[in-house]
């Protein structure tokens, strides 16, 4: 296997872990009312490399599943839709939180 | 931030364009989405500046494909992949149009010696026939899709995307001598309809002067007023004030429009059930036919009645559908 055929597999390994936790992390940050953009920032400042087109469908789907509630607000000139974690998405979280811990905990048995 | 106009219509382009592959039911919404995300993006980066053309051009190329931004928003891919749909679609309506007008011009000519049963079957077979076509025409795309999806990423590259490729936004907005044309030839509409019915039938030209024979009975002019009333509902909710000027994303300015013209389509169902239930001989004479010398065009007439009554009844039945699910899912602002 040459460099770059290495490169392209850690990249597609990279986004596939990526993929499991972000409704975790999103979820987590969703506590407080926030809109799609400022969620994307916050997310990016924390090192997680989310481009819009990912999370966007993502906080769509969210709300279908009814995890989060959203809300269109009009704000000086033009609407933004909020974001914000429910009773559902809590539930959720709690369980996600609880087996990331339990993952990590049996990676790092097994990776030492 | 402020965006130039030429900005703001590249823009609403790249949205026409992502819409094309939304599901109607979610159109409205993604498509608002995506437009605020945008004005996110604009703001962030051009806050002290002017977003022009170029700027926003930027933007959009960093958002993708619209094809590729649309699929990210549905969680399984559907049988028939965004970039065939166009392609099915228009297939599609081509063998509609194509099997519907060649099965009418056939009815028209066997019609008249056909039986009430038979006209049933006739168009029972029909049915049979153009879903048969439709299935046939989507299993082949089936398997074109399954052929090319390995090829996805090939087909979703970005690079092949221009946006020189976006579509034009036709002006929805009509102008003046557009509204007063409509506003008028509605009140000629309405005129004729309640002043020169009388005067429809058939003319016999013969030595200088003419027969007259009536082919309308007197139960049409029961029915004018609600024609009229139709007539000009339609034309006053579509004026620019009313309607909207055209909105782009199905927002809050054609909200009462999707309602009005909702409103409209029940009130067109009505009609046609109620021309339905009254049938051919309540509204036409059929003496008028046969004292002119064409007998035998009344069985004909009679079934084109039905046909055409069928017709319309669908096509509004489906822009009901079209129009609620349009306002349904989110509501508005």
């Amino acid at each position: 296997m040459d460099t770059e055929e290495q490169q392209r597999l850690f990249k597609r390994t990279i986004q596939e872990m990526r993929r499991g936790n972000l409704v975790l992390a999103v979820l987590a940050l969703l506590h407080e009312r926030k809109y799609g953009y400022e969620l994307l920032k916050e997310m990016n400042t924390l090192g997680f490399g989310l481009t819009q087109d990912t999370l966007y469908p993502m906080l769509r789907r969210l709300d279908e599943q009814k995890l989060i509630d959203s809300e269109w607000v009009v704000e000086t000139t033009r609407p933004r839709k909020y974001y914000c974690i429910n009773r559902n998405g809590e539930v959720l979280l709690e369980n996600l939180k609880s087996e990331w811990k339990n993952q990590m905990e049996r990676l790092e048995r097994v990776i030492k | 931030m402020k965006i130039e106009e030429s900005a703001l219509e590249l823009m609403k382009r790249y949205l026409k364009a992502v819409e094309r592959y939304l599901p109607i039911s979610k159109r409205a919404d993604i498509s608002r989405e995506i437009e605020s995300m945008i004005y996110d993006i604009c703001e962030e980066r051009y806050t002290e500046i002017e977003v022009d053309k170029q700027k926003m051009e930027s933007v959009l190329v960093e958002l993708g494909k619209p094809s590729k931004l649309a699929a990210k928003y549905k969680e399984t891919r559907p049988l028939i992949g965004p970039e065939l749909t166009p392609i099915f679609k228009l297939v599609v309506s081509v063998i509609v149009l194509i099997t519907g007008f060649v099965s009418l011009i056939n009815f028209a000519f066997a019609a008249s010696s056909m039986t009430g049963p038979e006209t049933g079957l006739y168009f029972l077979d029909l049915f049979g026939s153009v879903t048969g076509i439709v299935g046939t025409v989507f299993i082949v795309f089936y398997i074109l899709e399954r052929a090319i999806r390995n090829k996805s990423e090939i087909d979703f590259d970005d690079e092949t995307w221009k946006i020189k490729d976006l579509p034009e936004i036709k002006d929805k907005t009509p102008g003046r001598s557009e509204v007063i044309a409509v506003l008028i030839f509605s009140v000629i509409i309405i005129l004729a309809l309640n002043l020169f019915t009388d005067r429809v039938g058939i003319y016999e030209f013969h030595d200088g002067g003419y027969n007259f024979t009536p082919i309308l009975a007197a139960d049409i002019y029961r029915i004018l007023p609600l024609f009229s009333l139709r007539i000009a509902i339609g034309a006053v909710v579509g004026l620019p004030f009313i309607a909207g000027n055209g909105a782009v994303t199905g927002g809050s300015k054609n909200y009462y429009w999707r309602i009005s013209q909702i409103g409209l389509n029940v009130f067109d169902i009505g009609i046609i059930i109620l021309l339905f239930s009254r049938g051919f001989n309540s509204f036409f004479l059929s003496e008028g036919f046969s004292n002119a010398g064409f007998p035998g065009f009344v069985p004909v007439a009679e079934k084109l009645y039905v046909g055409i009554l069928l017709i319309l009844l669908v096509r509004c039945i489906i822009t009901l559908v079209r129009n609620t699910l349009v306002i349904l899912p989110k509501g508005r602002v």
